[in-house]
């Protein structure tokens, strides 16, 4: 019900945002739930990060979004 | 006298091999399972695991769609304030092609009404600077996963001194559900918990349900290894309760957290998401609110408190949700029905021309058994 996508965070933005990349698209990111740096990986959930991941799960759901079609 | 000999805990399956032996040994009175994730029901069909499942174990699916839960009159209510001047609704995807009583919000569009679709609650912001002389209305459905984006958009939009925004929200708490459905309908024996919904309320919200009424609860991910191994110890924990059930164990002080299970622990921390749960307690106050095909659950909704009142874009008219001619959506949501026992499935309802939501969300129930139909599913 509530599909999340995993990214990674290349910039940190002012104000809790941030531009995090998902399959080579980058976009801004709430980043208000959790702690990440650059080169970290989060899960992202209707544009905010809910938890932050490791690169073994982001691929991982990458792959399952893959055979999900999303 | 002979004590009662109660079958220990058995550890839980690691692996495919060791999920798929527990279910092929499976034996017994049938066990209902609630998968309460649209994700979840999406990855059972994609991988077909159901075809592993024993005929001891049925699969249900729960109200874990949010688009398919939201009543028909908040489609209704989106589509007056797309066609009132001075106006204009922002959406997700998912919910564009979703009927009302009387129109989508697509049809809306063809007669003039103002719908856009945004990725992130954070372009709505941007809208809203942009348009300063129109009412942003930002459709917020979905369930604790989603609620806190919203949450912290109305934060920016305060800080920003945002004032054409409002909020028409139909976003809900799954645990007033899953009290409902552990209390309603002793039919289901065990929940495979949603995983993402998890990630905010933790582990450990299941374990006043698994106390109450001693159903277990247990937390998955969503690849088909492991839900299949969720489904696995669900079984076992579901077979060994009914054991100590029939031996009368239920001692007040059992220890019922052990019939809650974290599969999941690399996404849901036992305490869940401390800040998610701070700014929802801080933006939301919970009201009781419908939901298709449960009817109106008591503080199951959330509505904007305090000083984000004044983002408010109304309440929605009270009373029992009107489901459309023919459709079996609200059935479906309580895994009373499957998707072939609808008489609309596959003939007048498809997906490009949906008549309920379970059949038009990505996440919804008939979708997702139409899209698979063909692989024999």
């Amino acid at each position: 019900m509530c599909l999340a996508i995993p990214a990674r965070i290349s910039q940190l933005l002012d104000n809790h945002l941030a531009t995090a990349e998902y399959n080579g698209n980058g976009m801004t990111v709430e980043m208000g739930l959790v702690e990440a740096e650059v080169g970290d990986y989060v899960l992202i959930h209707a544009g905010c990060a809910i938890e932050r991941i490791d690169p073994a799960m982001a691929a991982d759901i990458f792959e399952i979004l893959k055979e999900l079609g999303a | 006298m002979i004590e009662p000999v109660t079958m220990p805990m058995p550890a839980a399956p690691r692996t495919i091999e060791e999920a798929r032996a527990i279910l092929a040994q499976d034996h017994g009175p049938r066990l209902t399972l609630m998968e309460v994730c649209g994700t979840h029901t999406s990855a059972i069909a994609a991988s077909g695991l159901r075809a592993l499942l024993p005929t001891s174990v049925r699969l249900v699916s729960g109200p874990g769609c949010p688009v398919c839960v939201t009543p028909s009159s908040y489609i209704d209510r989106l589509c007056e304030l797309a066609l009132q001047p001075g106006h204009l609704v922002l959406c997700f995807g998912d919910l564009i092609r979703v009927p009302g009583h009387h129109s989508s919000l697509s049809e809306a569009m063809a007669g003039g009404g103002q719908v856009r679709m945004i990725y992130s609650p954070l372009d709505a912001l941007k809208v809203c600077q942009d348009n300063p002389n129109l009412t942003i209305v930002m459709a917020a459905v979905g369930f604790e996963t989603t609620a806190p984006s919203y949450a912290l958009l109305l934060k920016r939009a305060i800080a920003g001194d945002i004032r054409n925004l409002r909020l028409l929200t139909a976003l809900r708490r799954m645990p007033p559900a899953l009290d409902l459905l552990c209390a309603a309908d002793n039919a289901i024996d065990g929940f495979l918990a949603p995983g993402h919904v998890s990630a905010i309320l933790g582990s450990k919200a299941y374990e006043p349900f698994a106390a109450q009424y001693h159903k277990p609860f247990v937390i998955a991910g969503f690849q088909p290894t492991e839900v299949l191994i969720g489904i696995a110890r669900l079984v076992q924990l579901c077979r060994r309760e009914k054991e100590r059930q029939a031996e009368d164990d239920l001692a007040d002080d059992r220890d019922w957290s052990e019939i809650v299970e974290n599969l999941y622990p690399a996404i849901v921390r036992p305490e869940g998401n401390p800040r998610a749960q701070a700014v929802l307690a801080e933006v939301f106050r919970y009201e009781p609110a419908v939901w298709r095909g449960l009817g109106e659950i008591d503080e199951s909704g959330y509505r904007l408190a305090g000083d984000f009142a004044a983002y408010d874009a109304g309440p929605l008219e009270a009373g029992i949700e009107q489901e459309l001619p023919g459709c079996k959506c609200g059935d479906m949501m309580l895994g009373r029905l499957e998707p072939r026992d609808c008489p609309l499935f596959g003939k007048t309802c498809r997906p490009d021309h949906p008549v309920g939501p379970c059949m038009v969300s990505s996440e919804g129930v008939c979708g997702i058994h139409y899209r698979y139909s063909e692989q024999g599913y």
